[in-house]
């Protein structure tokens, strides 16, 4: 046997090997191993020739109080709620609390404190409608947190927003980032990213081809159509209709004359105070290749349907003013049909006086038919309308009894309202709650709006919702719509303290 | 204040109840006859209003309402109120001076029954749990020669192999140090497992079980300061009467930084703390089981007058007196440059060769990386490297927005895991 090593290197080869092999005594190895365990602990191997990064900015913005910040430190945990502390159910409902509070912070020109910014910028990249407000409240920061990690690139000012989308992505990958891709290409020079699709497009599979195409939907011009003509004509119905929808949208293209036309043949404006409809007598090939839909679906005949679609697939322009054409005169049989497709259109088209002008007739069709097929084209419509336009919509409708209100799709309107909700609106729905919570016929109804105005009245309410509760607490104790009540109080007594501690 | 709170129903219900409907009368007390005490009157449920008494030197507290929340509503919010500056001077009623009264009682009972176990106590029962603790004395003996004995069969076969040894074989050994009542020791084997890829660590880890195992078996030889750390480490029990009963130390103790680990069913929570005025390094340990919440009375980023008993570590504290309330920190005291901080560490080390973890408080430091690892860079570009399981301290990364902080952290063998920086005039927590 030999004595043990002293170098720590022969030491760890005899013990790798074994103390039986190697010729050591097991103790003895030990021993020494103990040892040199205790100075290698002892000396702690620093690095050497570090390069700390330069310095952030300075940033003389004063930060948000504790209070403010432990709260935003909560609101941050987008995934996983301290359930306690943030009332919102679902992370779209945090979100939305998040960006009140970047808002009244950014307003209050304070500052998020520093170690809460990688958590703010996290949330910013995987939540988009957050990204305008980071800026304010992160200040010079977030630009030197984002030179260190790309997915923050958003936050620098400088960073394109593809940045993180390079060229590989076009030939090697994935087709949501060859989507992403394309679209990032068409903002920059539309033509080059068409001529790009339009070189690998036969060896595109049909899936591909239909996503890839909607892409050109980002910079769309006249330059467009001949590639969108040769869709029209593809194997793939899924293409077909991309390229129809593309279509419709260039006012001025040879598809445009072509629906024109098949408008005109059909709706006879001759008669200043009437519309005089002669549908088509049949759904033809070339109809058919512009993306018209030859079967109706169930309930509604041949003849009306072509129309619609061939309303729907219009532009606008070949219309007189929206007012004129609606005053005039119309035959019962035709109305609801010719609404719908001048409603499609308008939403299709983006077009908000046509949607201001069919929103309301169509709003009475829903309120005393209520199809759901209407009830979704009308939401559409809201979705082009201007945010104040709304807010007098809502208000409106409210006036007329929570039952016929959410019939036609209140909500929707209400959750594209300015927020927080102005004056007449925040009034208007008050009052529903008030006449509405606790009564057994207007449970579901209810809550769906306390949820939303929860997040979207005034803080400022708060006191009288804690009243309201309060009334009802005391008239019926056992209410199943109590809890409906604590929540809308809750969390307008979280934002009106979150508000408080950001003045 | 609202940290004090056991959860946040408490807190919300503590928020609710601070403002002044539910208060009858409130008042702060305090003289050379009785510490300083926030009471009230709270109309709750009952027709009787509760009592709520808070001694706030500790804090301690107690409240005549039925919750079994500690503390509870009616505590937190006049606690809330006396923070916001609700509570005005009063005289004491007569049941507060009475509770104070009896936790004086109790106190200076508390301390009579420990000099008794100092100076010795009743011969009868001495002379049994003197049998016991030579039975226990005599099993610890066995199982760690039985470790060192196995600690050898390990070297004898090569550690080349140990990575492909799976938990079961580290465990047999550690549950029989279990059983041989050597806890310390067995936690110490069975964490060997998480090394077991890595030989060059492993042969560490098993050279320090050398030292503890040889290092038993001659107690008597070592000098009583080592040996007492020893024991500590093999896991034999230290009665807190027995840590309270030593010397004390007084200072402005900074809380500056807490840590909780899972070690089997139990949470561990590892709150550090620094001497204000004579820099020393304190561990004040707790631990909560399945579904219990920790009390959380030490709060980083404060600083507590206190006098602090050490455990034959010289980390581990008992918190013997406390002399005034937390204070919110205005400056960290105590840092030292990198170079000195090791220096202390490896002093620490010489005294404990255990140690597993040190609070280091960093002086201009800067997140910096390295290589693929990031450590703290101080000017002459030296790096303490951090672990690795930290990942990217982004949080650090942006308080200290690349320019030199105070880091507050725990070393241990595989690097430093920041707690807490010094961030212009506050102790943010990483």
């Amino acid at each position: 046997m030999s004595r043990p090593p002293t170098a720590w290197p022969d030491m760890l080869a005899a013990a790798l090997v074994g103390a039986a092999r190697s010729g050591t005594p097991a103790d003895a190895l030990l021993d020494a191993a103990a040892v040199q365990a205790l100075r290698r602990r002892a000396g702690v191997a620093l690095v050497h020739g570090v390069r700390p990064p330069s310095p952030a900015p300075h940033d003389d913005a004063p930060p948000v109080g504790p209070a403010a910040a432990a709260r935003a430190d909560a609101l941050l945990a987008l995934d996983r709620p301290p359930r306690e502390t943030t009332p919102a159910r679902d992370t779209a409902g945090r979100v939305e609390l998040l960006a009140e509070w970047l808002a009244a912070a950014g307003a209050a020109r304070r500052r998020l404190p520093a170690e809460l910014l990688p958590a703010l910028l996290e949330a910013g990249r995987r939540h988009r409608e957050l990204r305008p407000l980071v800026a304010p409240v992160a200040g010079p920061l977030a630009g030197w947190l984002a030179k260190q990690r790309p997915d923050w690139a958003y936050a620098s000012a400088a960073a394109p927003m593809e940045a993180d989308v390079d060229d590989s992505a076009w030939e090697l990958g994935r087709i949501e980032h060859r989507v992403a891709y394309l679209t990032g290409r068409r903002r920059r020079d539309p033509a080059r990213a068409r001529e790009l699709l339009a070189t690998g497009w036969d060896e595109e599979s049909p899936d591909d081809r239909a996503a890839l195409l909607g892409a050109l939907g980002t910079g769309l011009s006249g330059d467009d159509e001949a590639l969108l003509e040769r869709a029209l004509d593809d194997r793939r119905r899924q293409v077909r209709a991309v390229a129809a929808d593309l279509l419709g949208r260039l006012a001025g293209g040879a598809y445009a004359r072509r629906m024109a036309e098949r408008a005109r043949a059909c709706v006879d404006l001759g008669d200043p105070a009437w519309i005089g409809i002669n549908p088509p007598d049949a759904c033809d090939r070339s109809m058919t290749r512009d993306g018209i839909a030859p079967r109706p679906p169930a309930g509604i005949g041949e003849r009306a349907w072509w129309l619609e679609e061939i309303l729907a697939r219009t532009p606008l322009g070949h219309w007189p003013a929206p007012g004129e054409l609606l005053a005039r005169s119309i035959s019962d049989e035709w109305r609801v049909t010719v609404r719908r497709g001048l409603a499609r259109a308008a939403a299709a088209q983006r077009d908000a006086g046509w949607a201001a002008a069919l929103a309301d007739p169509l709003a009475a069709d829903v309120a005393r038919r209520g199809h759901p097929e209407d009830r979704l084209l009308l939401e559409a419509l809201y979705d082009i309308l201007p945010a104040e336009d709304l807010a007098a919509r809502a208000t409106a409708v409210l006036g007329r009894g929570l039952p016929e209100a959410t019939a036609v799709g209140v909500e929707h309107v209400l959750a594209l309202c300015p927020r927080p909700w102005p004056p007449a609106v925040a009034e208007a729905v008050f009052a529903a709650i008030e006449e509405h919570l606790g009564r057994r016929d207007a449970g579901w109804r209810v809550a769906g709006l306390c949820e939303l105005a929860g997040l979207r009245l005034p803080a400022g309410v708060a006191d009288r919702a804690l009243a309201l509760l309060e009334r009802l607490r005391t008239g019926r104790p056992n209410d199943p719509a109590l809890p409906i009540g604590e929540r809308l109080a809750a969390t307008l007594r979280f934002r009106h303290d979150m508000l408080e501690e950001l003045r | 204040m609202l940290s004090l709170a056991p959860d946040a129903t408490a807190q919300r219900a503590a928020r609710a109840l601070a403002g002044d409907k539910a208060w009858c009368e409130v008042g702060l007390s305090g003289g050379d006859d009785l510490p300083p005490t926030v009471w009230g009157l709270c109309q709750g449920s009952d027709p009787q209003p509760y009592q709520v008494c808070v001694d706030l030197t500790e804090p301690a507290y107690t409240c005549s309402c039925p919750s079994r929340k500690f503390p509870c509503k009616h505590t937190l919010a006049i606690l809330l109120r006396w923070s916001a500056g609700g509570v005005p001077d009063a005289p004491a009623p007569l049941w507060v001076r009475e509770w104070q009264a009896s936790r004086a009682d109790r106190a200076s009972r508390a301390a009579d029954r420990q000099d008794v176990a100092r100076n010795g106590g009743e011969s009868s029962g001495r002379a049994a749990s003197e049998k016991t603790a030579l039975r226990r004395a005599a099993r610890v003996a066995a199982g760690m020669a039985e470790l060192d004995r196995w600690l050898a069969d390990q070297l004898r076969g090569g550690l080349a192999g140990a990575s492909r040894l799976g938990y079961p074989h580290w465990d047999v050994m550690a549950a029989r140090l279990v059983d041989a009542q050597a806890p310390g020791a067995a936690r110490l084997v069975r964490n060997l497992a998480d090394h077991a890829g890595d030989p060059e660590r492993l042969l560490v880890e098993l050279g320090l079980l050398r030292l503890l195992a040889s290092g038993f078996c001659r107690l008597d030889s070592l000098p009583p300061e080592l040996a007492a750390t020893l024991r500590l480490r093999v896991g034999l029990p230290v009665a807190a009467e027995d840590v309270l009963a030593g010397p004390a130390v007084r200072d402005r103790w900074q809380v500056l930084g807490v840590r909780d680990e899972p070690e089997g069913d139990l949470m561990v929570r590892r709150v550090w703390l620094r001497g204000a005025e004579g820099g020393r390094a304190a561990l004040v340990l707790s631990f909560a089981g399945p579904g219990q919440v920790f009390v959380r009375d030490l709060v980083p980023g404060t600083a507590l007058d206190a006098d602090l008993c050490f455990y034959p570590d010289h980390v581990r504290v008992l918190i013997a007196r406390r002399h005034a309330p937390a204070a919110a920190l205005t400056e960290v005291r105590g840092a030292r440059p990198v170079s000195a901080a090791m220096r202390e560490y490896a002093q620490a080390l010489s005294a404990d060769p255990w140690l597993e973890r040190w609070p280091m408080v960093l002086a201009s430091v800067v997140p910096a990386e390295a290589g693929r690892r990031w450590c703290l860079a101080a000017d002459d570009g030296t790096g303490v490297p951090l672990d690795p399981a930290v990942g990217t301290p982004w949080r650090l990364i942006a308080t200290a927005a690349g320019r030199p902080v105070t880091v507050c952290g725990e070393w241990t063998a595989a690097g430093l895991r920041p707690l807490s920086a010094w961030a212009g005039d506050r102790l943010v927590r990483l």
